[in-house]
């Protein structure tokens, strides 16, 4: 019976997860294969520097810089932050606005358990993701020509895994915590947003250079795992957020009165 | 040892910000009895049953079921409690069975069988393997109690369970709600259609503004009621108008298209009829507009255009509104 709220959410994400990372691992397939052709062509953009940040270098010269460029710096953070955000509301917020949750509810369920296992089910969806962002790698670099290490690949796939934890963190929290789906996805992916602004342009502005710490995509990105690998810092800054948030949104819920 | 009471609140209050819905309720509900919980739009039923769940909290009061209390959402008090709050509803894009198999797995493992079993009580065995986005709302209603038989209930909340449902369908869950009762289940059932209560109920409660107005087993309701109405087909209306004014508790009158009305007293249905029959009027039809549980929810919870009627006022709003040519 412990398991059986987390198999019921994972049964219910995992199809539309499966879709997601087949067409992320055929994306990064397609764009590897792309780059003999294309990438020496283009070479480095010579773009205003917080444009070319928002672009991850915008360095098409490399290997490495296209695959930043191309997957890190949008592609691959959108893909995980969208499942990541929709889950999320929609098997939280979403279930209690559909009247499906009144009938879980009546089930003797705590609603702390509930909540664990629809969080434990998006991590499970994201984990899923960034494997196969991985997998998309592996294959797409060789067919690129090489040239990143299998550990750097796997740092990349899991500090995306901790981004999209963090934002679907947001999205269990707001969902958990109001009923409302429409805030809790469009708060979390306001959140995904704005951190990728303000991680392109506060560094522009002196003054501002400290807001980028307040951005999920410093510590997705900020220190560039494709070529240094895992920052364990970063990661657990990015931990830390996700679990504070799913707490927050076990009391939030054990607290409040089921929307009707 | 006596048997433990189904469903005991006392004192429940609920307000949503500048309303209260619930106001100082007690409700009782016998082990094994099956109780009608009555009130019109907006009383507070449907709030009580949600504070039965523990899908919100109460201001104020304490709730137990099955001798457990209700300590707060989610909890252990919901053990072989099942039922639903309005319209229950489940995962449009799985099937019905699959619906069913993974709420039965909150509950821990299934007996083999058990889910085919309660589709066939239900008559959902041929769309079992159908997407719930499809279902009727009666087919949903079904699932609903089906969902709610899996859990081999002791007690059972129904919200509305005939919302949705044809006659046929109405007469199921009554006969499967008599057959539950049979087996020492307790079923509270809140409802405005009265007469699929009063086919089942053992008690009343009726609510008003989120009171308690009356409460009570059903003959005392029939005792206490202001009395019934009924259309009256005869071989002479004039004749029988004539004789229906001269019997003590009764009234009678013409409808909007002519037809005759009456309302009676408790007991003063045969006295009329026998008037009818010694003056050699034929009684051709006698059909009843406003049952006694009908005119004492009128009396107690209806409509402020209702409140005060007598059954047979009640039995012309009745008549026009039904459009009858009764």
């Amino acid at each position: 019976m412990t398991r059986a709220p987390l198999t019921m959410a994972l049964r219910l994400r995992l199809a539309s997860a499966a879709s997601a990372a087949f067409g992320l691992v055929a994306v990064l397939v397609i764009v590897g294969a792309l780059f003999p052709a294309v990438g020496g062509t283009i070479g480095k953009l010579n773009l205003p520097r917080g444009v070319s940040q928002l672009l991850g270098g915008a360095d098409y010269a490399t290997l490495t810089g296209w695959f930043r460029s191309e997957i890190g710096a949008v592609y691959g953070p959108l893909v995980i932050g969208a499942v990541a955000i929709t889950s999320a509301a929609a098997i939280t917020a979403g279930e209690e606005e559909d009247r499906i949750l009144a009938l879980v509810l009546a089930h003797p369920i705590a609603r702390s358990r509930l909540v664990l296992a629809k969080a434990g089910a998006i991590a499970v969806v994201v984990v899923m993701i960034a494997v196969a962002a991985w997998v998309g790698l592996l294959v797409g670099v060789a067919l690129g020509g090489g040239g990143i290490g299998v550990g750097h690949m796997a740092a990349f796939a899991v500090h995306l895994a901790f981004f999209g934890f963090a934002l679907g963190a947001v999205a269990v929290a707001l969902g958990a915590g109001t009923g409302r789906r429409a805030l809790a996805g469009g708060v979390a992916a306001g959140v995904g947003v704005i951190g990728w602004l303000i991680n392109g342009f506060a560094p522009l502005v002196g003054a501002l250079d400290w807001l980028k710490y307040l951005s999920p995509f410093y510590y997705y990105a900020g220190h560039d795992p494709l070529t240094q690998g895992i920052d364990v810092g970063d990661l657990v800054v990015l931990g830390v957020v996700a679990v504070a948030l799913t707490a927050l949104a076990v009391l939030a819920f054990e607290r409040r009165d089921l929307r009707g | 040892m006596a048997a433990v009471e189904a469903v005991t609140a006392t004192g429940l209050v609920k307000r949503f910000e500048a309303t209260t819905a619930v106001d100082g309720l007690d409700l009782v509900v016998g082990a094994g009895q099956v109780h009608g919980l009555l009130g019109a739009n907006g009383a507070g039923k449907t709030t009580l049953l949600r504070l039965l769940f523990g899908l919100i909290a109460p201001d104020a009061g304490s709730i137990t079921l099955l001798g457990r209390a209700l300590g707060g959402p989610g909890s252990a008090a919901l053990d072989h409690v099942a039922g639903f709050v309005e319209e229950p509803s489940f995962y449009p894009y799985l099937s019905g069975a699959t619906n069913l198999a993974l709420l039965a797995k909150l509950d821990g493992e299934v007996p083999a069988g058990l889910i085919d079993e309660v589709l066939e009580r239900v008559g959902l065995t041929d769309r079992a393997k159908s997407r719930v986005g499809g279902y009727s709302t009666g087919m949903r209603q079904r699932l609903g109690i089906a969902a709610a038989l899996l859990r081999t209930p002791r007690l059972l909340l129904l919200d509305e369970p005939t919302s949705g449902l044809d006659p046929a369908g109405a007469r199921a869950v009554a006969a499967l709600v008599r057959e539950l009762a049979g087996q020492d289940v307790a079923v509270l059932l809140s409802s405005h259609q009265i007469g699929e209560l009063e086919k089942v109920c053992d008690a009343y409660t009726v609510i008003r503004d989120g009171r308690v107005v009356w409460d009570g087993t059903a003959a005392q309701l029939v005792a206490q009621a202001p009395g019934s109405a009924y259309a009256l087909h005869t071989s002479d209306d004039d004749r029988a108008l004539q004789i229906a004014a001269a019997i003590p508790g009764v009234r009678a009158g013409r409808s909007p298209r002519g037809r005759l009305a009456v309302s009676v007293r408790e007991g003063s249905l045969d006295a009329l009829v026998l008037a009818l029959g010694d003056a050699r009027v034929a009684v051709r039809r006698l059909e009843l507009l406003v049952s006694p549980l009908e005119s004492m929810f009128f009396a107690l919870s209806g409509d402020a255009d209702d409140e005060g009627l007598e059954p047979h006022d009640l039995a012309e709003r009745a008549l026009a509104r039904a459009g009858s040519d009764a």
